[in-house]
């Protein structure tokens, strides 16, 4: 019997595991439909595990993913490390996180809220990382 | 012409500068004695505050008032109207419900010192329909007969923000808080054919069904039976949906619904209209505002929290033109930096000179502006005012005695005193130096 080939696990908030996370939005239908307009730039900050990811939003795409923070980025998500696994790993509400500011989003928010429709899809994308995550950080 | 708004700023340290003597000395400065007559019925009309909500106006600053109009020979009643099922967690869409929120934050015939009337009825049907045929969207409206049948209503209002109608100030308040549920529905555009909810885009992929840990919501959030939940997914019978709002706010934020582009916009605009025919029901001059800009959270006080005010407070004011007085309270804002670790601050409008409510208060970004242009518009009012910074009153105007305490104490003192003959026991010394 040939041995099951298990995928390569991907460090949580490595360079690699974002940019999985970048090509799997970029390649989901779904997200993308939904994102038509969301041209925005983001970082992503996750202060006790040393993460810090910024890009850019071309239609929702991600774009120009770099690591560290981008000063001239229009939003800011931050929150700590546990909070982020418990959303990776479904755990946890996104949104919910976000209303107990367990998660805080920086920036003009009513422009996001119009594309929740994409930020649901993209917290469908993320659990679906979990299977190639290694949550050791 | 400019309409006159009578201001006070917000600081104070002595009895005449509190919050609950400036209301009573704007009342008098802006000349609201003129409102009543002897034996007339008014309605002294504010929210009361949901369910958990903490950021509502005080209880006394509303006693002063009604004890003001009494003095007059007004008859006054503490008033306010049943509410949409916005929210899973709210307690005034019945009279029933609404008095007991209302005594649970300290509103009761007891406190007030007059009724309290849910002026809308037991399940928000009691109304006079009043006719808009000038009105930007609504073309009729349905009133609270309580209030419509009033003689004149003094309108105190907590300025703040507004998740839909971005700013929650005297149009807001008579706006919205006059209408009935009825009119609740019409002003949410319950059913129409372009921007009611119903047109909403419903992207049932989306929902994880039964297996959402907040399914319990979405199943049980609709009178209409208008959403199901199976295992998988949400099921949607747009026919059924009267734009209630019940499942808003919860969908909103996963995506399976997204309201029809200009529901937020003309929402706000039919909330002006309807104030127009809160209006309607009284004489000219019969209908006094103040607004208290104070506590200045960036949503209503009908959401069960309250969260960090968006700007310090800012003043009370009181005129009779409902767009004027909302107009100098949102420039107030704007000119005033935003509170360290609010949500103005959080959106990106902290600076002074930053509009704060269309980007700290609006779930979609609304403008701020629009009950004030729509107001102008339809004459409920006008933006252009003159500014009348008003000096606190004499303390004597005030005082909740006719001696000073000291004559009354010794008076009291008489029969028993609370110091000891002997003197307290007490050490004669102590280590100054460990308390510094």
């Amino acid at each position: 019997m040939p041995k099951k080939l298990m995928p390569k696990k991907l460090k949580l908030g490595s360079k690699e595991w974002a940019e999985e996370f970048a090509k799997r939005c970029n390649t989901n239908q779904d997200y993308l439909e939904y994102a038509v307009g969301m041209n925005t730039s983001f970082n992503l900050h996750v202060p006790d595990a040393n993460i810090a990811f910024n890009w850019r939003g071309n239609n929702g795409k991600a774009e120009d993913l770099k690591e560290g923070l981008n000063p001239n980025a229009e939003f800011n998500l931050e929150g700590p490390k546990e909070i982020w696994l418990q959303v990776i790993k479904g755990q946890l509400n996104f949104m919910d996180a976000v209303q107990r500011k367990q998660i805080t989003i920086k920036g003009p928010l009513p422009k996001l809220m119009r594309f929740m429709p994409a930020t649901t899809e993209m917290i469908k994308i993320i659990e679906s990382m979990a299977d190639i995550t290694d949550f050791n950080v | 012409m400019p309409s006159k708004v009578y201001f006070m700023h917000p600081r104070a340290m002595n009895l005449e500068t509190s919050l609950a003597a400036k209301a009573l000395w704007l009342f008098e400065q802006a000349g609201f004695e003129k409102c009543i007559d002897k034996g007339d019925s008014v309605a002294v009309k504010l929210h009361m505050g949901e369910y958990f909500n903490t950021s509502y106006l005080r209880p006394i600053l509303v006693r002063v008032i009604v004890d003001k109009i009494k003095a007059l020979g007004g008859k006054p009643f503490v008033t306010d109207t049943t509410t949409l099922p916005y929210h899973e967690y709210i307690n005034r869409v019945t009279a029933k419900d609404y008095l007991y929120t209302a005594a649970m934050n300290g509103f009761s015939p007891e406190t007030m010192g007059c009724p309290i009337i849910i002026a809308d009825g037991a399940i928000g049907t009691d109304d006079v329909r009043i006719d808009l045929p000038d009105g930007f969207i609504l073309l009729e409206q349905y009133v609270a007969r309580e209030i419509a049948a009033a003689d004149a209503m003094i309108v105190l209002t907590h300025f703040k923000g507004h998740p839909i109608a971005t700013i929650g100030g005297a149009i807001k308040n008579i706006g919205v808080g006059c209408a009935s549920k009825r009119g609740k529905y019409n002003l949410h555009l319950g059913g129409h054919p372009t921007y009611g909810l119903q047109n909403s885009i419903f992207r049932p992929k989306l929902c994880k069904g039964l297996k959402c840990k907040k399914a319990i919501y979405c199943k049980n959030a609709c009178p209409e039976e208008a959403i199901g939940l199976t295992e998988e997914t949400i099921e949607w019978n747009r026919k059924l949906c009267k734009g209630c709002t019940c499942h808003m706010l919860k969908t909103l934020s996963c995506g399976v619904f997204t309201i029809p582009d200009g529901y937020f916009e003309v929402t706000s605009a039919a909330i002006a209209d309807s104030a127009m025919a809160c209006m309607k029901t009284k004489e000219p001059g019969k209908v006094g505002f103040i607004n208290f800009a104070i506590d200045i959270a960036p949503w209503c006080d009908c959401v069960p929290w309250a969260d960090v005010p968006m700007v310090p407070n800012l003043g009370v004011c009181a005129s009779f033109d409902p767009v004027a007085i909302d107009a100098l309270c949102v420039d107030l804002a704007t000119a005033t930096a935003a509170i360290p670790n609010s949500q103005a601050e959080e959106y990106g409008v902290s600076k002074a000179g930053d509009e704060k409510f269309t980007t700290g208060s609006s779930l979609m970004g609304t403008p701020s502006e629009i009950q004030l242009k729509v107001g102008a518009k339809i004459g409920l009012g006008t933006r252009d005012y003159e500014k009348i910074t008003v000096e606190p009153g004499d303390p004597e105007h005030f005082k909740p005695r006719e001696m000073p305490l000291g004559a009354y104490m010794k008076k009291l003192y008489r029969t028993g005193h609370p110091y000891p003959k002997e003197g307290f026991k007490r050490r004669t010394e102590v280590d100054l130096s460990f308390l510094k």
